[in-house]
């Protein structure tokens, strides 16, 4: 009797515990993935940040199991989809892919923001870094460098007009940069995205644009765009010939346009640092770095303090573009 | 000849089992996402987005096709029995609703279905043989020029009103109003958003069709005690050979127009379908009867709407860029598979372009299949008596906002533009030219912002460029005409002549009215 007795608590407990492990389990992450994880894009479906963060969705799955499934929230700039991720249960279901802009760019545009990019939200690991490239139409402008482009553009009365995605855009802040430090007169003609810009600048109206390579690889393949220089600090590897800013005689010019994925900052550490080392191994995996390549941009991985170290670093840059800008969003 | 030879070559790789396949699930999965209100192909490709991963580019892209113009046709399906609209068959609300009060529900079915077939036969022969020249023309339109097409499409208002013009006007500039909600381009400055997070993009055009159409109609429809069903008798398919007669003239206009519009960024089947209506109202025999429920009505706009979305892949074939947000998706479905889309992509890629014309040509004869014959099927659903049919409605129309977004506050977005709808419907004002206003507005504010912008404020850049000339041009004959129609009308009635038709219009004679 005693023995049952004592062999009954012993399985009783032993199932006891059995029983317990999973809630204890999951509240650590090791049962997670268990249902669908969102991956929020705040841009809309057929973009580039859309493009690459499927790249990656899929390569997560791969590594890490579950199923990774791509909401797009696109609205405001990408701030909706965002303070969507920032405001979402903390349970390591929801992912977003946040840009330089979430860190670094909307509080110097807008008047409030719907989340604080450093209380509500936890980096998990850069994602992906591309760079602007100062890109004029082959037909309609001569120059083929910088300095040849400046003198070019003294020579035309009234100046230039650039173009870029919209008001408060790194291409917009890069070109008012550009025209302030060449001492340039510019004027700025924001467009709904490259879709547009492209078409403007084939037709002529309009003669520079310092944007992101992605939208701009096709045309400058096929000879419709010519690259005068890149805006990182050091030559892009697709295009080996084409100097950085400040070999071109333009210094202190550097604004990369950089990508992390995000999840709420509540969410569990070990969770955080499983999807933080999977991005770090896939951004070393030579064929997902030839897929970005041949898309104009190239994956990072990184440490969640890293994504915050860059942030606070670039934000005095970017601060004062926006101010040289005059952009202002509310 | 070249184009043979390239179709040959497209057809072999069209013709295999697998992309036949894919071929018409594309087709089948369009026609449904068409014929369910509010649900549209965007949201739908973008959902199937994944499932590409897995299978072969020219597969993929015959698939996602397939879902775009396959949802051109079934759009009209549900404009025409339940007047809910899809952005490109708003028109055929009008006319196509119409012939189904009157009991003609098969007959504009019909219509609807051999006419897609006949505005995408045009535009596939438009694709196969000037697609690589085409492309050039998208670069050929800058700023004033989409302006002065715009104001030429502000012409359209006074066609698609039917009642009184005044009040026409009224809700077209209306419509150009609630356009303005969001944020400027240019400046960043919110408008019209009362601090809301989701005004600052604006209010969507799934919300004000679904809201001021499709709600409006099934509140109307409880509100009134007879039972409401398309089928007012027997639905009768099969036209007589006069009424079949009619459809061709109709049909091929608009499939010039959508063939056209299409290429144009921006462009495509939303703004197509406004110019075959206004078109068929200028240019056909029976434009006396367009507005009232008349085969014209619904045969332009079906063409115009096949065929723009057919040709809204030249811009992206031939020289790389996506005109509207699906073909930003198959951009995207390219580059996920590698592929970087440029220009010349049709001769870096010929079995991708010309699979895709032939695949198109196999999904138009399959859609017609489906469309014409086995609409029966789908009509059935209408024998569910209504209390219960309109709650599903209801449903899908939810989904469908939401699906543009992801976003909660839309559907309530939609449900005021319901509230508003019916209220508009009670006070007998026309929500066609409001969609109008709403659609044509921003884009011509926009243009015309940026024409001053680059012409550092000149107003003669309007008449420099020759498209623009030419197309204020062709409004400033258009209104030269109407005032002298007019004019004589008025003298023949001074004469003592019967009331002239220009006078006719300026009488309120709404069926609505008359009814309340």
């Amino acid at each position: 009797m005693k023995e049952l007795t004592r062999r009954g608590l012993i399985v009783a407990s032993a199932g006891g515990v059995v029983a317990g492990l999973p809630s204890v389990a999951s509240g650590q992450g090791h049962n997670w993935p268990e249902r669908p994880i969102r991956l929020i894009v705040p841009y809309p479906p057929g973009g580039s940040t859309d493009v690459l963060a499927r790249l990656l969705g899929e390569r997560l799955k791969d590594r890490l199991g579950g199923t990774w499934v791509v909401e797009n929230r696109p609205g405001a700039g990408g701030n909706t989809g965002i303070d969507v991720v920032a405001k979402s249960a903390p349970d390591g279901y929801t992912i977003g892919s946040a840009t330089v802009g979430h860190f670094s760019i909307s509080q110097y545009l807008y008047n409030r923001m719907p989340f604080d990019s450093d209380q509500d939200l936890i980096p998990i690991s850069l994602t992906w870094e591309l760079p602007n490239v100062a890109v004029v139409p082959t037909q309609h402008v001569p120059a083929r460098t910088i300095p040849e482009f400046i003198a070019w553009a003294k020579g035309r009365s009234g100046g230039y007009f650039y173009g870029s995605p919209g008001v408060g855009t790194s291409p917009h802040l890069c070109g008012a940069l550009f025209a302030t430090r060449t001492g340039l007169t510019a004027t700025h003609v924001p467009f709904r995205g490259a879709a547009q810009t492209i078409p403007a600048m084939l037709g002529g109206d309009v003669q520079l644009a310092i944007d992101n390579l992605p939208s701009y690889v096709g045309a400058i393949a096929a000879g419709q765009f010519r690259v005068l220089a890149v805006t990182t600090p050091e030559r892009w590897p697709t295009l080996p010939d084409v100097p950085t800013m400040a070999e071109a005689g333009v210094p202190d010019f550097v604004a990369t346009s950089w990508a992390a994925f995000v999840a709420p900052s509540a969410t569990p550490r070990a969770i955080v640092d499983r999807i933080s080392e999977a991005l770090r191994a896939i951004a070393a995996d030579p064929a997902v770095q030839q897929r970005f390549e041949t898309a104009g941009a190239r994956p990072l991985g990184s440490t969640p303090e890293e994504v915050r170290e860059k942030s606070r670093r670039e934000r005095p840059i970017w601060k004062e573009m926006v101010q040289i800008s005059g952009a202002r969003l509310d | 000849m070249d184009i043979l030879h390239n179709l040959a070559f497209g057809f072999e790789h069209a013709l295999t089992l697998q992309n036949l396949f894919y071929c018409a699930l594309g087709c089948t999965i369009g026609t449904m996402v068409g014929l369910l209100p509010g649900l549209g192909p965007l949201a739908t490709i973008s959902l199937l987005l994944p499932l590409t991963y897995s299978i072969p580019t020219s597969s993929a892209l015959i698939m996602l096709a397939g879902i775009y113009y396959g949802a051109q046709y079934g759009d009209s399906v549900s404009a025409i029995t339940m007047k809910i609209p899809h952005a490109a068959s708003i028109v055929a609300c009008i006319d196509g609703y119409a012939m189904t009060l009157k009991g003609q529900t098969g007959l504009a079915l019909f219509t609807a279905g051999v006419s897609s077939f006949i505005g995408g036969t045009v535009a596939i022969v438009v694709l196969a043989a000037l697609a690589p020249s085409l492309g050039e023309v998208a670069l050929l339109f800058g700023p004033a020029d989409y302006c002065a097409l715009m104001l030429l499409g502000f012409i359209c208002v006074s066609v698609v009103t039917t009642g009184s013009v005044i009040n026409g006007l009224a809700m077209c500039l209306i419509g150009v109003l609630l356009g303005q909600i969001g944020t400027d381009l240019e400046t960043g400055t919110p408008r019209f958003t009362f601090g809301a997070q989701f005004l600052v993009d604006g209010v969507s055009l799934v919300s004000v069709a679904l809201g001021c159409f499709g709600i409006a109609e099934i509140t109307k429809n409880l509100d009134e005690k007879s039972e409401r069903t398309p089928f007012n008798g027997k639905i009768h398919l099969i036209p007589t050979w006069p009424e079949f007669k009619r459809i061709w003239p109709s049909a091929l206009r608009g499939s010039v127009a959508g063939s056209i519009l299409g290429i144009l960024p921006g462009g495509g089947p939303t703004i197509a379908q406004f110019a075959a209506y206004a078109i068929d109202k200028k240019v056909s025999k029976y434009r006396h009867e367009i507005g009232t429920g008349s085969i014209e009505g619904v045969a332009g706009q079906a063409a115009a709407d096949e065929a723009a979305a057919r040709t809204s892949f030249i811009p992206l074939m031939s020289i790389g860029i996506p005109e509207n947000a699906v073909m930003a998706l198959m951009m995207a479905a390219f580059i996920i598979k590698g592929i970087q889309p440029g220009p010349n992509m049709i001769a870096k890629h010929p079995d991708l372009f010309w699979g895709l014309v032939a695949s198109m040509w196999i999904g138009n004869c399959f859609l017609l299949i489906i469309n014409v014959p086995l609409v029966r099927i789908w009509l059935s659903v209408f024998k569910i008596p209504y209390s219960v049919l309109f709650p599903s409605i209801l449903f899908f129309c939810c989904i469908g906002t939401f699906s543009v977004n992801n976003n909660l506050e839309d559907i309530y977005v939609t449900a005021a533009f319901g509230f508003l709808g019916y209220v508009m419907m009670r006070l007998a004002l026309d929500p066609a030219p409001l969609m109008l206003g709403f659609i044509l507005g921003p884009m011509l504010e926009e243009n015309f912002r940026r024409a001053m912008l680059l012409s550092r404020g000149s107003f003669t850049v309007f008449v420099t460029r020759p498209i623009s000339a030419t197309l204020l041009g062709v409004i400033l004959v258009l209104f030269i005409a109407q005032l002298v129609l007019m004019l004589r009308a008025r003298g023949a009635s001074r004469a003592g002549g019967p009331v002239a038709a220009s006078e006719r219009d300026t009488i309120v004679a709404s069926p609505e009215s008359a009814r309340n």
